[in-house]
């Protein structure tokens, strides 16, 4: 069983936010803010996609190194359990903080410790359009996790997240079922 | 009751500055910030020098006049966390700590957006330093 390690993720929130700002500062004299607002839309999908991808690969093979403690199981609400539970811990070292599920292969999860983007002002800014931007950047790697490590169980799934006030998160995930 | 807040690094960059008296701005900021930066180092420097054993940190916490009284803090990454207060109030080397770990290193550490050495333009960590300052009654 994993031990209660606290695990302070500020080590690769860092990361995270460096390969984004390797990623979208094409032109080393612009500064992050200019880049992202020169940033076109098809560009801004474009990166949004790569780190999906970079998520994804670091998904499948966290998963693998996840269920060598851990019974396999097939049933999906006892799947999402796990993942809020054990492939959070793994990644943020804290469980989930809430599920919810329509029986119909969509649940929504909800993260109130999301420290990621507490460095940025989401509620009122001229910038917010940027903000918004960067931490649809930072998400899309979350989501590729999560839809990684679903692959990695054997399940197709679709994922999107957004951030909500007061540093908490909402993942849907959409889970092809059978 | 707090006056003023200022933030140096250690090259003598004033990379933020907070006035909470509410009277008219000064036309040139950056000359007393000099002033405060130049002062610090000699406070600091001299109560080294005097100090009975030979150590390295310096030991200069806090000055106390008639109309204010000045409290810093240096942290061994080269910050210098300035603040005026009124003569009265108790020591805050303990608060300063509290800013530099909570208020600083969220606000400024996990903004992406800061770049370091540069004066520190985040609007939410304006807002939470000054709910905190004005906290800081006694």
């Amino acid at each position: 069983m994993l031990t209660q390690i606290v695990i302070p993720d500020i080590t690769y929130n860092l990361l995270i936010n460096e390969i984004i700002k390797y990623s979208v500062c094409t032109d080393p004299n612009l500064s992050l803010l200019e880049s992202l607002k020169n940033l076109t839309k098809e560009d801004l999908q474009d990166k949004r996609q790569a780190m999906k991808e970079m998520g994804i690969s670091v998904g499948e093979r966290i998963i693998g190194f996840i269920v060598k403690e851990h019974v396999w199981t097939k049933e999906p609400n006892s799947l999402m359990r796990f993942i809020c539970k054990e492939l959070w811990m793994y990644l943020f070292g804290r469980y989930i903080g809430r599920l919810q599920a329509n029986n119909k292969g969509v649940y929504i999860m909800y993260d109130y410790k999301f420290h990621w983007f507490q460095g940025l002002d989401l509620s009122e800014s001229i910038d917010r359009e940027n903000f918004e931007k960067f931490c649809s950047l930072a998400l899309s790697w979350v989501c590729g996790v999560l839809k990684g490590a679903f692959k990695g169980l054997g399940k197709e799934s679709s994922i999107e997240a957004g951030v909500e006030e007061n540093n908490s998160c909402r993942f849907t995930i959409t889970l092809k079922l059978g | 009751m707090v006056y003023e807040f200022y933030i140096f690094n250690n090259v003598g960059n004033c990379l933020f500055y907070l006035n909470l008296r509410g009277t008219t701005p000064e036309k040139n900021p950056q000359d007393k910030q000099k002033l405060i930066f130049g002062m610090m180092h000699t406070m600091k420097s001299m109560c080294r020098k005097f100090s009975p054993q030979p150590i390295s940190v310096s030991p200069f916490t806090s000055y106390v006049t008639d109309a204010y009284k000045l409290h810093i803090l240096e942290t061994s990454s080269g910050l210098n966390f300035v603040m005026f207060t009124h003569p009265d109030m108790m020591d805050q080397t303990h608060s300063l700590k509290w800013i530099y770990s909570t208020i600083y290193c969220t606000f400024v550490i996990r903004n992406p957006f800061y770049e370091p050495k540069k004066p520190i333009t985040s609007v939410v960590f304006k807002q939470k330093l000054e709910e905190y300052l004005l906290t800081l009654a006694r």
